[in-house]
């Protein structure tokens, strides 16, 4: 069922584009396409995203962050900073300059001496969703890509009803698509129209598309890079950049162990985001060799993670959105 | 056929591999993936261009294979493994008893070994049957049929030549060609010219395939043998009929004992015989004894001698314990008389009764449709034709006279004479008297018989007519006549001019040999030879080529020589080989091991050019595809 339910999800429509989503920047230029699709009909593939009794799951949860950003508004994180929150914190003794309005008149009277009432001063937090748009995540039906779009809808979701900042980038080398920051609860819909109409194409190119997204983005905060990890240059590097730029990467990679069950025999393997071929013999030895590189590849890879302190989550794109969210996000961290 | 087959199934090879396989699209999300790495597959293009190449070639070379392997396998079925040659020996010597008691004989024992031989082969071997003998001879050519083999070998008759070694080896050799990895068996009691003689002595010549030799009785304990290594007889010349004979003896091993020696007349039939002399004969320790039987008569034209132990074991090899020989027959001689009649002459002809003599007037000459063997002119010489046949001239004068007259002679007589001319042989003219008669001149290559003082009055020569002989006078004029030996001089001078006797010893042909007979001008172009006369007689047609007929008889006893259109015939003797070619005795030694070695069999090519196709495919199969197809 929820392979049939991935298909209808990410089945392509004609004339389809996200350029009517209102706050979407078009780093490509090709905006202003004509609208074909209704906005009901955007509105129930929004929906197909989350659907509503998931989205209740949804709202008792809240995003972990490891560290409090220090720039943006004030929001309803807790922030190391000490300053007009309203959650009391401590009482330090006055000093020349402390606004007079901190003061705790209770233990002036009490001890006789000033003392300043300090609270903890609340942020809000800016949640990223990077997502892999190359074609390889389009392959098998785009199975890959639903799912990356219905986990970055559900972190979305999460982050705009916790009051967080929610921006969505759509990775490709070569153009930027991106729906700025969000905030508030009623960003909701918005956010899950810009991930429905995200299409996944081109190839992968995660040090420069990230790049872009690095110089863009002033407000650093956390990124959750959602991959199916085919980058020729692997995702070290990518995490490497957005740890050096000051945000705070997740991973999620998705896995599909249907991308090794090939055909054995002679085949010529198309590349689905460069149209290179090779022709070449499938044989039982050949893919058990490739599914051992590929778990060494991740078992590196979730080394590095873990040696640099990032969340990293393989999700096999056969389990269901309730266990990827509220099972394995949870129990890994991303997610409380 | 396998090759067009091979060049087909090649050019397809090739074509596929032009055309290129057909291979399935398949949409991958990370070529990369499947690359072990996108510098792995950089590095591994050169290698590839020449992957399809190279498995192209081991491909047509596991065709090229394949299809060697399918000759190879076709040519091994055409001439399949287990090609026997069963050789049996029918030779004289095989005759022999294995004991004196059993009337089983060498021969039986060969045929039932080979019986069991040809039975014990496989369904996929095949044998040829060869009969050893003086001219050995294929009698079932390469069959696998075991029932044509065993029923052939039902119908070998004995003959009574000898083996002939080299003729079988030659002829296996042939066969070999035909049928690689010949073995030939042959059952032989070895007593011929063994197979261990010849290749000692043929080494260099050792025949390309396996050559065993499964003897008969080998060192049979009975080495005791006696035999008439030779037998001839004559007639004595003038003798009317009366003959001896001269014989050979051996006996092994020498040793004293008393045999008897018994000669039979044969009749004409060759059915009956009479004994016509017996002697008892004490044979010392020497391994010879010859001997002659003299002054013997009542014979016609054919004997049998046979020597038989007075005491002890009887022979086990009974077949040259009896020779065979003939007489030289008694040829009638027809005598013309031309010319005024002789009472001398006549009574002289008379006298033999071989001759028959016709007269006739000089003006009755020649007579029509009669021919004879000698015409007599006395006094007068008519013309004669040319081919007339010899001729005897006395005192004829006259121009078909083949020789001048010269003077006149009046009393005269022989002064010389030739002596080594056979017609003075029992005819001294020393002291005979001629009333009147006249000299001869003799032509160049006429010889002169008799002279009187230095006039020729005897001479002999050639002409185109035929021979002659010419007197200076007529017998009647002189007291030869009136001489008891006047018959005698007669007699020598038809025997010069006809030959009346052969004085010579008359030996019969040896079984299996090639012998000719002349049977002279008038002998038709075919003449059968019925024989041998007795039981089992058959008849043979040899041709006739220059009056000369070659002819060879492999078993012995007597035969007749005759042909439908022609008046003459004649009688001849066969005996088995004569002892001293081969020895009676079996070798007491293996022939087998001085036997030339047996010749490897050819491997089995066809295996082993498939395990190498087999070899290339999994080779082919591991570096390249990993599967059986393009």
């Amino acid at each position: 069922m929820l392979w049939f339910h991935y298909r209808r999800v990410c089945k392509p429509v004609k004339g389809h584009s996200a350029a009517n989503v209102s706050g979407v920047d078009r780093a490509s230029g090709r905006g202003g396409r004509k609208v074909h699709r209704s906005e009901r009909e955007a509105e129930r593939s929004a929906a197909d995203l989350l659907e509503p009794s998931f989205q209740r799951k949804l709202e008792s949860l809240a995003l972990l962050s490891r560290r409090a950003q220090s720039q943006g508004r004030l929001g309803e994180r807790r922030s190391r900073k000490r300053g007009g929150g309203l959650e009391f914190v401590d009482h330090r003794p006055y000093v020349s300059g402390d606004d007079v309005r901190a003061l705790d008149f209770h233990a002036l009277r009490r001890h006789g001496r000033l003392f300043i009432r300090e609270f903890e001063e609340q942020e809000d937090l800016s949640l990223y969703l990077a997502l892999d748009c190359s074609a390889s995540m389009a392959t098998r039906g785009g199975v890959k890509f639903a799912l990356a779009k219905q986990i970055a809808a559900a972190l979305g979701y999460i982050g705009l009803t916790g009051l967080e900042r929610v921006g969505v980038h759509a990775l490709r080398p070569d153009e930027f698509e991106r729906l700025a920051p969000l905030r508030g609860r009623n960003q909701v819909f918005r956010l899950l129209r810009f991930l429905s109409a995200l299409e996944a194409r081109g190839g992968t190119d995660l040090i420069r598309s990230l790049g872009s997204f690095v110089r863009r983005e002033k407000r650093r905060g956390v990124v959750v890079l959602i991959t199916d990890g085919y980058d020729a240059m692997g995702l070290e590097a990518s995490l490497r950049l957005l740890l050096a730029s000051g945000f705070e990467p997740r991973l999620i990679e998705l896995v599909d162990d249907a991308d090794l069950s090939l055909t054995r025999g002679e085949v010529l393997l198309v590349d689905a985001e460069t149209g290179e071929e090779r022709s070449l013999t499938i044989t039982d030895e050949k893919v058990r060799e490739w599914g051992q590189l590929v778990a060494a590849r991740r078992t590196r890879l979730v080394r590095l993670a873990r040696s640099r302190g990032i969340p990293a989550f393989p999700v096999d794109v056969s389990w269901s959105l309730d266990t990827i969210v509220l099972t394995l996000l949870r129990r890994g961290g991303l997610v409380t | 056929m396998i090759l067009w087959v091979f060049w087909l199934s090649a050019f397809g090879l090739v074509g596929l591999y032009l055309l290129r396989a057909r291979r399935r699209r398949l949409v991958v999300p990370f070529l990369a993936l499947f690359m072990g790495g996108a510098g792995a597959a950089r590095a591994a293009t050169q290698a590839r261009r020449l992957r399809r190449p190279f498995s192209l070639l081991l491909q047509l070379a596991i065709l090229a294979l394949v299809a060697a392997s399918l000759v190879s396998l076709l040519r091994r079925e055409a001439h399949p493994e287990g090609t026997y040659a069963f050789v049996l020996d029918a030779s004289a010597t095989m005759k022999s008893r294995l004991e004196t008691e059993s009337p089983r004989t060498r021969f039986d024992d060969a045929v039932e070994r080979l019986r069991r031989r040809i039975r014990a082969m496989g369904e996929s071997e095949s044998a040829l049957l060869v009969e050893l003998s003086e001219r050995p001879r294929v009698l079932v050519p390469k069959t696998s049929d075991r029932e044509a083999l065993l029923q052939a070998l039902e119908e070998v008759e004995l003959v009574d030549a000898a083996p002939n070694w080299q003729a079988l080896v030659e002829l296996l050799r042939i066969e070999s060609h035909e049928a690689r990895g010949l073995r030939a068996i042959v059952a032989t009691d070895g007593s011929g010219q063994p197979a261990a003689d010849w290749s000692s002595s043929h080494r260099d010549e050792l025949p390309p395939f396996r050559l065993e030799i499964e003897e008969i009785a080998p060192g049979a304990s009975s080495e005791a043998n006696l035999a008439i290594r030779a037998f001839a007889a004559r007639r004595y010349p003038n003798g009317n009929g009366d003959f001896e004979v001269a014989y050979e003896i051996t006996h092994t091993p020498p040793r004293e004992e008393l045999v008897r020696l018994t000669l039979y007349r044969v009749d004409v039939d060759g059915k009956k015989r009479m004994p016509l002399n017996v002697e008892q004969l004490r044979l010392d320790a020497e391994p010879t004894y010859r001997g002659v039987l003299e002054d013997l008569s009542g014979a016609f034209d054919a004997l049998e001698l046979e020597i038989e132990r007075e005491s002890g074991p009887l022979d086990l090899y009974r077949s040259d314990d009896i020779r065979r020989a003939t007489l030289p027959p008694l040829k009638p001689v027809r005598v013309l008389l031309v010319g005024s009649q002789d009472l001398f002459l006549r009574a002289a002809l008379l006298a033999d009764p071989r001759i028959e003599f016709h007269e006739i007037d000089g003006s009755a000459y020649p007579p029509r449709d009669q021919a004879f063997d000698l015409t007599i002119f006395q006094g007068i010489a008519p013309e004669r034709s040319a081919n007339a046949g010899p001729a005897l001239y006395l005192g004829a004068d006259g121009p078909h006279v083949p020789i001048s007259r010269g003077r006149e002679l009046k009393l005269f007589g022989f002064d010389e004479w030739d002596t080594e001319s056979k017609i003075f042989r029992h005819f001294d003219p020393y002291d005979a008297e001629v009333l009147r008669g006249f000299s001869l001149e003799p032509q160049a290559g006429d010889r002169v018989l008799g002279r009187s003082g230095r006039f020729p009055i005897f001479v002999s020569g050639q002409r185109a007519e035929g021979a002659f002989l010419a007197l200076g006078f007529r017998p009647d004029a002189s007291d030869i006549v009136l001489r008891p030996a006047f018959p005698l001089f007669l007699r020598g001078i038809l025997d010069e001019l006809v030959g009346l006797a052969r004085a010579d010893w008359l030996e019969a042909r040896v079984a299996g040999t090639l012998a000719q007979l002349e049977l002279g001008a008038n002998a038709p172009e075919l003449v059968k030879f019925e024989g041998p006369l007795g039981e089992g007689t058959r008849e043979r047609t040899f041709p006739v080529v220059g009056g000369v007929v070659s002819y060879s008889l492999e078993r012995a006893g007597f035969y007749r020589v005759h042909a439908a259109s022609w008046e003459g015939s004649a009688l001849i003797a066969v005996n088995v080989s004569p002892a001293r070619a081969f020895s009676s005795v079996p070798k007491d030694e293996r022939v087998l091991s001085r036997a030339p070695p047996p010749v490897a069999p050819p491997p089995r090519t066809w295996i082993v050019l498939l395990a190498l196709a087999f070899v290339l495919s999994l080779f082919e199969f591991f570096g390249f595809h990993k599967r059986w197809t393009v």
